[in-house]
């Protein structure tokens, strides 16, 4: 075992960490939310580099698909980086747009990136189909998320191979316990220079205990979600593990939310400031997919369901 | 001891009842789309109240209440919250600075048109370098002549953009300990000098402001209490914001309650355990609410003024809010997105701000420790 990063994988976080630098953060982050927008230029910078295509690469793998899925919500940045590095690339093969969005039949009324989307991959039980532009119909919605996100109101598409809904629905789980663990470490990371920077009574917040220990907190259940977001895509998102990296994000999206806003005071709740552009997502990603109670679910039906 | 409400108190609630099911507000949230909005809705409402009656039950006849006894406030209130209706508050706490601390000329001034809602008020406490450490606020006034002239800058003041008066806390004498320079000053929150900027909130609205003021004016009678006096004022305003001996929320809480029941059973999610469990959770956090509150009701009743007490009242409101719109989050599922104007997830966002603003949940815990569990600093 080891959980290092090796030659191969420190050189690529190098280089993607530098486009992130200079493309994403949460300056233009805001600038996008603003103007309606994401962020389609970050992703074409990461596809012309490579770092959207590294799924099926030996060398790289799901692992450095999911590190950089990662990175990026770290970053702040406004793109659908995981659906297109992790979760397309595990049912279709060959080329694919840089634009991808992910729905489940039956739960299209609100789909991040859905009117953005070059395709859309519509999960159906087991099976899936895909749309491209044209074959699905998508209105934006207004909302307070911190996603672009969209109402489906028609796919059509063509049928993937047998499973593959199953497939894709193992590592969608992965990208939002990806997402997740990226946002709210942005937001962990924020919030300690905030309670650094923050004086009152005299001296900085952060030398309280009782807050401390909350920080800290917020910094383990997110540390946990980061593994168990890597040895799930390492390990090729078996369903136990990946519905337990999604379980584990979600709990960690969920204090990290509450606890960074409370630490943060009045400050955190304005648009001024960047904390909601790491936590407002936190609560979309919490809430895709049905939730807790669904990765709850599956989790149970393949560990005991045998069992009962 | 005694949970029954008398003769009179029950023919009082039904005349409430009766009044608002003809007066009170329809649909007025899909009609304030913006902050302006929602404060003409409130002057408007107010007003209403006011000519009902139903404004300052328990405040003296000559500054235009009526002067019954704190059940009467409750029993409105909760028929208010029942009937969802906006939710007026400002005269509750800030009023009694001056109901406490003014003078008779004061009071006779200001209460009358803060009841009937001529004037609308902002509390100006806050400041960049002053949240919880209320005390660390620098703003200053210094007298010349007989006015008093203001320098500094106000954080978090919600609603000035809408409000014509601040009751405005600042800083008279630097060299006093923290705590002893502090004085209270109502200045008009158009007074020249006064610069009000709107703050956006993650929730949507513009619903705060930063306030600055410079060489603004106020006339020395303007002045509530003495010189120094400003601390305990602010913590008398506090005490009354902060222990909701507010039925109405408990009204609220329960109108909110059947609205995620509703959801559940339109959704299914009635037979899942889960979910079952989780509601009853909410039941019963609701529950201790409502007994505290009734406690807290009952020592106003017997006239006791709220202490530090009332921080229990607060934690509990604050646990209560923010778990039952944290449920409807996440019972509403994916209708979280498309709901009309998200309003669940702005009500969840909303409810995260309770344990910030009039003091923080920390804060509130520290006041218990020290002050009722009398735990050393
Ligand atoms: C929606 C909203 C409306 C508001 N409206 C008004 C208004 O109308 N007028 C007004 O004057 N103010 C208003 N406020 C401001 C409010 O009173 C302050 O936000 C509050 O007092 C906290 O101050 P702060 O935001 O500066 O947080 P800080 O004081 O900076 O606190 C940051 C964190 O540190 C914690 N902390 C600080 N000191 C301690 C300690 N000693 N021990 C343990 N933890 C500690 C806090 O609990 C918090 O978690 C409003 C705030 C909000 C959110």
């Amino acid at each position: 075992m080891d959980m290092q990063l090796n030659e191969l994988q420190q050189q690529i976080s190098d280089a993607c960490g530098k486009i992130l630098e200079r493309r994403a953060g949460p300056g233009r982050a805001r600038a996008l939310r603003a103007a309606g927008d994401f962020d389609r230029l970050l992703l074409t910078e990461m596809a012309e580099a490579g770092f959207l295509d590294l799924f099926g690469e030996p060398e790289a793998g799901p692992l450095v698909a999911a590190l950089i899925t990662q990175w990026g919500a770290q970053a702040a940045a406004l793109a659908p980086i995981g659906i297109r590095g992790l979760v397309a690339p595990s049912v279709i093969h060959g080329d694919l747009p840089e634009v991808i969005a992910i729905a489940e039949q039956g739960a299209m009324g609100a789909v991040r990136y859905g009117a953005e989307a070059d395709m859309l991959i519509v999960l159906d039980g087991d099976e899936a189909r895909v749309a491209r532009r044209g074959e699905f119909k998508a209105e934006t919605i207004k909302s307070k998320f911190g996603y672009p996100i969209a109402r489906i109101t028609e796919a059509k598409g063509e049928a993937l191979a047998p499973g593959a809904g199953a497939i894709a629905r193992r590592w969608w789980r992965v990208a939002i316990a990806a997402e997740i663990s990226g946002s709210a470490r942005g937001a962990v990371d924020l919030t300690i220079r905030y309670m650094g920077d923050r004086v009152q009574f005299d001296r900085p917040i952060a030398t309280y205990q009782a807050l401390q220990h909350r920080i800290v907190e917020c910094h383990v259940s997110t540390d946990a979600a980061t593994w168990a977001t890597r040895e799930a895509a390492f390990r090729g998102a078996p369903v136990e593990l990946a519905a337990t990296a999604a379980i584990i994000a979600s709990e960690a999206a969920h204090r990290v939310f509450f606890e960074t806003h409370q630490l943060t005071g009045a400050m955190g709740f304005t648009t001024e400031y960047d904390l909601h552009l790491y936590t407002m997502r936190l609560q979309t990603l919490r809430l895709e997919m049905q939730g807790l109670r669904a990765h709850a679910r599956d989790l149970i039906d393949a560990r005991w369901s045998a069992a009962s | 001891m005694d949970y029954r409400e008398n003769d009179d108190e029950t023919a009082f609630r039904l005349r409430v009842r009766e009044w608002l099911g003809k007066n009170a507000p329809k649909d007025w949230r899909a009609h304030t789309k913006t902050e302006a909005d929602h404060g003409a809705l409130l002057r408007r409402w107010q007003r209403t109240l006011f000519e009902g009656g139903f404004v300052g039950l328990s405040w003296p006849v000559e500054y235009g209440g009526h002067g019954l006894t704190a059940t009467y406030e409750a029993i409105l209130n909760d028929e208010l919250g029942r009937a969802d209706t906006p939710r007026i508050s400002f005269h509750a706490y800030l009023g009694r600075a001056i109901f406490t601390y003014g003078t008779e000329e004061q009071k006779r001034r200001f209460l009358p048109p803060m009841l009937n809602g001529d004037i609308q008020w902002c509390q100006g406490f806050s400041e960049p370098g002053a949240g919880s450490d209320l005390a660390g606020l620098r703003t200053h006034a210094e007298l010349k002549g007989d006015r008093w002239v203001i320098n500094g800058q106000k954080l978090w003041t919600s609603g000035a953009q809408h409000a014509d008066w601040c009751v405005a806390l600042v800083r008279t004498d630097k060299d006093a300990a923290k705590h002893k320079g502090i004085s209270c000053l109502l200045t008009s929150a158009k007074a020249p000098g006064i610069t009000i900027r709107p703050i956006k909130i993650s929730d949507g609205a513009p619903e705060t402001c930063e306030m600055f003021f410079d060489d603004v004016e106020v006339p020395a009678d303007q002045m509530i209490g003495r010189p120094g006096e400003g601390w305990r004022i602010a913590m008398t305003v506090l005490a009354f914001e902060r222990g909701p001996a507010d039925v109405g929320l408990i009204a609220t809480f329960q109108t909110a309650l059947r609205r995620i029941e509703g959801i559940a059973a339109e959704r299914g999610l009635m037979n899942d355990p889960e979910s079952r469990k989780a509601i009853a959770r909410i039941y019963v956090i609701g529950e201790a609410l409502r007994l505290n509150v009734m406690e807290q009701l009952s020592q106003r009743v017997a006239g006791k003024p709220p202490g530090p007490d009332g921080s229990v009242a607060r934690l509990l409101l604050t646990r209560a809010e923010q778990a039952i719109r944290s449920l409807e989050l996440e019972i509403s599922g994916a209708a979280a997105f498309t709901d009309a104007d998200d309003t669940s997830f702005t009500s969840y966002l909303r409810s995260r701000t309770i344990s910030i603003f009039g003091g923080t949940s920390e804060i509130q815990k520290n006041i218990l420790a020290n002050q009722v569990l009398g735990m050393p600093r």
